[in-house]
């Protein structure tokens, strides 16, 4: 037996034995030994025995799989520190353009605005007609949807040009509805590389990490590059462009 | 690939895989996050799962390499004082037997440890994992004789560096 041993043993460091060989040298040395000739080798196939009935904890176990369940909708979604600074500023810009709205509400009335959707939209009108008039169209447009192409690209307009906050955040709020018409999310995308405040910014990122644009990706990058944004701002588009990249190799 | 089958598949590697990392990193929390790493980076290469033969190859590759680049990683060297699991052995100079095994084991366990790539991760695939030398050239990538001749290096320097503590006492 020892003989036998010893030839495999010869074999095993050769690198020359096979599994079941060496499976028999184990159950050799398995055995309490006689001689101290092979010390080591009882000490090196005990150890590996030993090392073979390690395991993972059954919690990290656990714990490993079940991270993977969260990761996919994590992928689509926004890391949530920043979704719940996003809705504060959402929450913050509604309430200031509501007072605004109202005050206007109270002083204009809806009939008197509704007929001069248009004239008050255009380019031309923006520097006369009031900020609170043109906000008062667009959310009437929102409620109705904004109709007719024309009125469609002086939405757009508004979103890219308007000097007033209150008003590009109405334009992008009544092109929301409408973001999956192709001329409507490539509004959005481009009003990413124009814009600079950072409420909108905000807003413009989370419409469009929904659409899952891919087109959007070089914007977002950009934005997520340009150190005038605010880091919020940054962090989202950067997040916002993963995901849409992430979203486009999943879907 | 779908988040089932994914499971069905990792799921029975995980210990294997804790393993190959417990014998790269001391510290089992580093070995266990090692894991959950490895889990997330193939999950999320899930889609081109499929174009690999052997998930299990994969694993292994991507455990190793995490492994090996955490090791590298400035500093993680220093924060981990490879005696740590000498320490045991140190003391352990009690004639009681048991002792004397364990620490023998110990021993063996850091020599491994100790060996270059890739000695190391062959003679763990092979010795404690029972791969087979197919099993290991789709690991590894290299020849089934190549393999061969690493195995044995591997096997022979535990062995001598074994004989040489326990005759010297030196501890490298």
């Amino acid at each position: 037996m020892e003989q036998e041993i010893k030839v495999l043993l010869d074999r095993f460091y050769e690198g020359q034995t096979t599994l079941e060989e060496e499976k028999k040298l184990q159950l050799f040395f398995a055995a309490p030994l006689l001689s101290e000739e092979m010390a080591f080798e009882k000490a090196y196939f005990s150890q590996i025995l030993q090392a073979r009935k390690e395991s993972l904890s059954t919690k990290v176990a656990a714990a490993s799989v079940a991270q993977l369940e969260t990761t996919t909708p994590k992928i689509r979604r926004l890391y949530w520190p920043l979704q719940v600074a996003a809705s504060v500023i959402m929450l913050i810009a509604g309430y200031w353009m509501g007072r605004q709205n109202g005050v206007t509400h109270s002083a204009a009335g809806e009939a008197y605005v509704a007929p001069r959707a248009g004239n008050l939209l255009s380019l031309d009108y923006q520097n006369s007609s009031s900020a609170s008039d043109r906000i008062l169209v667009l959310n009437q447009l929102s409620d109705s949807g904004p109709g007719d192409d024309l009125t469609l690209q002086q939405v757009i307009n508004t979103l890219h040009f308007d000097p007033n906050v209150n008003v590009r955040m109405a334009a992008l709020n009544t092109l929301q509805p409408v973001a999956k018409k192709r001329v409507a999310a490539d509004a959005l995308i481009r009003a990413l590389s124009i814009e600079k405040d950072p409420i909108i910014q905000v807003s413009l990122i989370e419409t469009i990490s929904r659409l899952k644009d891919k087109r959007a990706v070089e914007s977002l990058r950009k934005l997520s590059e340009d150190s005038n944004n605010l880091e919020l701002v940054r962090e989202m588009a950067r997040q916002a462009a993963s995901v849409i990249d992430a979203g486009q190799l999943f879907v | 690939m779908d988040l089932k089958s994914f499971s069905k598949r990792i799921i029975p590697i995980q210990s294997r895989l804790y393993r190959i990392a417990r014998m790269y990193l001391p510290v089992i929390q580093d070995a266990e996050d090692m894991v959950q790493d490895t889990f997330l980076k193939l999950w999320n290469r899930r889609h081109d799962l499929d174009r690999y033969e052997s998930l299990e190859a994969l694993a292994v590759q991507t455990v190793r390499n995490g492994c090996l680049d955490k090791i590298k990683s400035h500093g993680y060297s220093k924060t981990i004082s490879g005696d740590a699991v000498m320490e045991r052995t140190e003391t352990g100079q009690t004639p009681h037997q048991e002792i004397e095994n364990n620490n023998n084991e110990e021993l063996i366990r850091r020599l491994i440890s100790k060996l270059p790539e890739p000695q190391r991760l062959i003679i763990h695939l092979r010795d404690v994992e029972e791969y087979s030398f197919e099993e290991i050239e789709s690991v590894t990538q290299l020849e089934i004789n190549n393999i061969r001749v690493i195995l044995s290096r591997a096997r022979k320097k535990i062995k001598e560096e074994y004989l040489k503590y326990h005759r010297y006492g030196t501890r490298d």
